[in-house]
This record gives structure tokens, sequence and C-alpha cells, in this order.
């Protein structure tokens, strides 16, 4: 068996491999696991909201041991990841990191939002620290403006492969 | 163990892995699956996998012995002269799946064969995951040349 806290470091040997095969290899597989996100939480976070989002984040914080925070305001929640466990032990680790592994996090995040009618941000901030943030807003208007500015917004359905300029 | 995770769980990676390897194995095929076990077993896990390949087996028998344990599942060890034998029964990772009604997958169950044939490959070892149940699975460390020793 992989042990679950293993997962994210066989999560990062999929995503090797995959993108040996080629970039659009990996989106594929990203729009599946937001598949698989959105069964379990769209329609959670339709009926809940922020609150129920922000529910969901708390307990990944405790299960997964985060370093972070989050709070709800009556236009967005913000989400503050101040020492990432995934990335974390993605570079704690035998195997070298994926380049785009950071990006995983908002290609399962964006098709959950859509489905709940939500908008997300993300600032991955950088690819090599384990820390970043992202907004999740009630209004799209907010969402795009509060985009400007961030340090490395993450798009991962963009059409180049967003780790391209780091190679 | 190089890695030693201790603390909360979040069994529910088990739910994204299973879904994972659904949809790889159909897209990709039981090679990919095999590929990837085969990164994780010698790269990820470096040192059980150089340990072995110096015939040691100890490494593993304590990783698989440990993590199973951490998530609540049971890991019996039986020696004999030439095998080694885990008995891993519930195993853990099964057992959230059918407690969440989620139907494993074929590349979830037989995730310990591919990561034991990796584990094997240019060692001194036949390491092979038998399955005499649907909660469990047996793990057998095999020496390959006792008899010259």
């Amino acid at each position: 068996m992989i042990p679950s806290d293993h997962f994210v470091r066989f999560y990062n040997e999929i995503f090797k491999a995959l993108e040996r095969r080629g970039h659009e290899h990996l989106v594929a597989y990203w729009r599946e696991l937001g598949r698989l996100q959105s069964d379990e939480l769209s329609e959670r976070f339709r009926k809940g909201g922020l609150r129920a989002c922000q529910e969901y984040w708390q307990n990944i914080f405790h299960e997964e041991q985060c370093e972070a925070d989050v709070e709800v305001t009556d236009r967005y929640l913000e989400l503050r990841m101040h020492r990432c466990p995934s990335l974390s032990k993605v570079l704690d680790n035998d195997a070298a990191p994926s380049r785009n592994y950071c990006d995983h996090c908002m290609a399962w995040v964006q098709p959950v939002m859509e489905g709940a009618g939500l908008y997300p941000v993300y600032d991955m901030i950088s690819r090599s620290e384990p820390r970043c943030r992202m907004r999740i807003y009630l209004d799209p208007l907010e969402a795009a403006e509060y985009e400007k500015q961030s340090i490395l917004p993450a798009h991962p359905y963009a059409e180049s492969d967003p780790g391209e300029e780091r190679a | 163990m190089r890695y030693h995770d201790t603390g909360p769980l979040h069994l529910d990676f088990h739910r994204t892995l299973n879904g994972s390897l659904a949809w790889l194995r159909e897209h990709y095929g039981m090679d990919f699956i095999q590929e990837v076990a085969r990164q994780m077993a010698h790269e990820v896990y470096r040192d059980i996998y150089e340990a072995l390949k110096s015939g040691n087996p100890e490494p593993l028998i304590e990783h698989w012995t440990y993590y199973v344990t951490r998530e609540g599942g049971v890991c019996r060890e039986e020696r004999d002269r030439t095998c080694i034998r885990l008995f891993v029964n519930p195993c853990p990772a099964t057992g959230y799946l059918c407690e969440k009604k989620i139907h494993p997958d074929t590349a979830f169950l037989e995730m310990p064969d591919r990561l034991a044939a990796a584990f094997s490959e240019d060692t001194s070892f036949r390491i092979t995951a038998e399955h005499p149940d649907s909660t469990g699975y047996t793990l057998c460390i095999q020496r390959l040349n006792h008899d010259s020793q």
C-alpha cells in the first residue's frame, strides 16, 4: 500500500511520469483530479458557501498538519499557508520534485469552485517555497481585481506549460 | 527510517489515490502504474531499496509494519529459514475505501504487488504479494540464494 502520509510523494511521481509524455498528459490528469474533488466537494461548497470552505480547510489543516490560517469575510475567504505540508514532503524526498508540483492545487480547486459558483485566486508565491495564499470570492470581478496583486498566480489550464519558463 | 511520520492522518488520500489509479490504468495501462511504482520504490524509498540490494530486508519490514500499524491496520510477521511473511489484515487503505463504500480499483488492490516487484529488481530477493482475501494481503520476502549462503 501507499501510506496516506506518502501519497503526495506518489502524486509527485505520477506528475513526473506524465510530464515525460508531454505537458498535455499532466493537464489531462489534473482535470481528472478536479473531477474527483468536484464530486466530493462542489455541492457541499455550493450549499454551504464560504463557511463550508472554511470548515473543509480547517479540517485539512489538522489532518495534514499545515501551518496555516483561514478567515472569512462577507466577500471572500482568505487562506494563508505558512508551511505547506504537501510541497514540504515533496522537497523532503529522495526523488526530485515535479517542476509543476504547486500548480496541481489550483488544478483541483478551480473546477471545484466553478461547480460551487465561487471564484478562486491562487498566488503560489514561489514553486520552491512551501507557502502560498488563496482567496475565494463570491464576485468574479473582485477576484480578477485581486489577482493583479499576485506574485505568481496559478493558471494550470493555461495553454502553455506553467513551469516552462523555469526549465 | 528515512521517513517517519507522526501525528494526525489524512486518510482521504486513499480515495484520491484509488480514483487516480483507476483513471491512469484506463488511459495508460498497468505498465504506467508499474513505472510509477518503480520510481517510488527506487527513488522515493531509495534507502530501503539500497538496503535490499545489499542483502538487508529489515528497513523494508520496518517501514511496511510502521505505516500499516500507524493507519490502524494489523501487520503480523512470521519468519522461517527462507522467507519472511508480513500478514497485513485488515489493510487500512482498503478498509478506508470500504467504509466510504468506494469500490477499490484493480490497480489500487495490486499496489503491494507493484511495489514488491519494483523492490525485487536487481536484488537477491523475490518479493511478492499474495491476496488470500479481500481485506488484506501477505507480503512474502524470499531470499533467492539461501542454499548457497
